[in-house]
């Protein structure tokens, strides 16, 4: 029962793999999801593309008012919307690629862009 | 003719095995529908020792059918994930117990057909069903495996080591 005696070389070898490929994969999936870039933001078929390094406060005209879009500190949100639910508001601040939130009453989405597609491709083929 | 049919028997006897373990693993709750412990393939780590490579392939087919059945999932999408898991990772343990030998134990080998398996399933559910987000659960998914597959190769090995059924099947296949 000394387990010097039962593991062999190769074992290690293949138990090395299988922590590469595991840490490989934590890295492309959970860090490098590269830098959020944009916020793409739609409504009434318009579009507007903001950079997130630069803390602003938006006014979009929406069906029913105007959806409030704050960007600050590398983070967007839904400030404020005239929707009676305030769904879009409790979305809370987006900050990764893909992230996103919406206003439906109001016909506002919003969105981060980002190419965080890159790496975890690589990892798959 | 009496070697040929005795190595018969013991595909027919391990693939049952294959279900049995199959079953047993079936009743285990676990927290997501396709983590798996593998309890399946200790037979097929049992097998590498005792048959023949075509023989290995065929319980390793026996046993993506077995498996199917006990699990209800035969003509369903998720058979393509077990058979596309079972096949590629009993190959490769196949592989590198001939090109190793002695130099690699049943631990080694069950950890890398668990790997090969995992990463097969994974790939396969980003293509066919999840999309680029299968690869959010890979870590968690690939280190349950490796963990289960360390348990279950040690198992394996001291089986191996120890059993006196084995010895014997083993003695009358080789000599």
């Amino acid at each position: 029962m000394k387990f010097h005696r039962i593991i062999k070389p190769v074992d290690s070898l293949i138990f090395l793999i299988n922590v590469a490929v595991i840490l490989l994969l934590s890295i492309s999936v959970y860090g490098g999801r590269g830098e959020p870039s944009n916020v793409l933001i739609e409504a009434g078929g318009e579009r507007w593309i903001f950079s997130l390094d630069e803390d602003r406060v938006e006014f979009i005209q929406g069906n029913h008012g105007e959806t409030v879009i704050e960007i600050k500190g590398g983070k967007v949100h839904i400030a404020d919307s005239p929707c009676p639910d305030k769904l879009c508001v409790q979305m809370g601040w987006l900050e990764k690629p893909n992230d996103w939130a919406a206003c439906l009453p109001n016909g506002v989405f919003l969105t981060i862009e980002g190419d965080s597609d890159g790496e975890i491709d690589a990892i798959s083929q | 003719m009496q070697s040929v049919s005795r190595e018969a028997h013991m595909v027919a006897m391990l693939a049952a095995f294959c279900m049995f373990f199959s079953m047993i693993e079936y009743l285990i709750p676990k927290p997501l529908p396709f983590m798996r412990l593998g309890l399946a393939n200790l037979p097929i780590l049992i097998a590498l020792f005792l048959l023949s490579d075509r023989k290995i392939l065929l319980l390793i087919f026996l046993k993506v059918l077995g498996q199917g059945l006990v699990n209800g999932t035969l003509f369903s999408y998720i058979f393509l994930f077990s058979a596309a898991g079972t096949l590629c990772s009993g190959t490769a343990m196949l592989l590198i117990f001939k090109a190793a030998g002695k130099r690699v134990s049943l631990i080694g080998i069950c950890l890398a057909g668990a790997l090969v398996s995992n990463m097969v399933q994974l790939v396969l559910a980003r293509f066919f069903i999840f999309g680029r987000s299968a690869f959010i659960i890979g870590p968690p998914f690939l280190i349950i495996g490796t963990v289960s597959a360390l348990i279950l190769g040690f198992f394996a090995e001291r089986f191996v080591e120890q059993s006196k059924w084995f010895a014997l099947q083993r003695g009358e296949r080789n000599g």
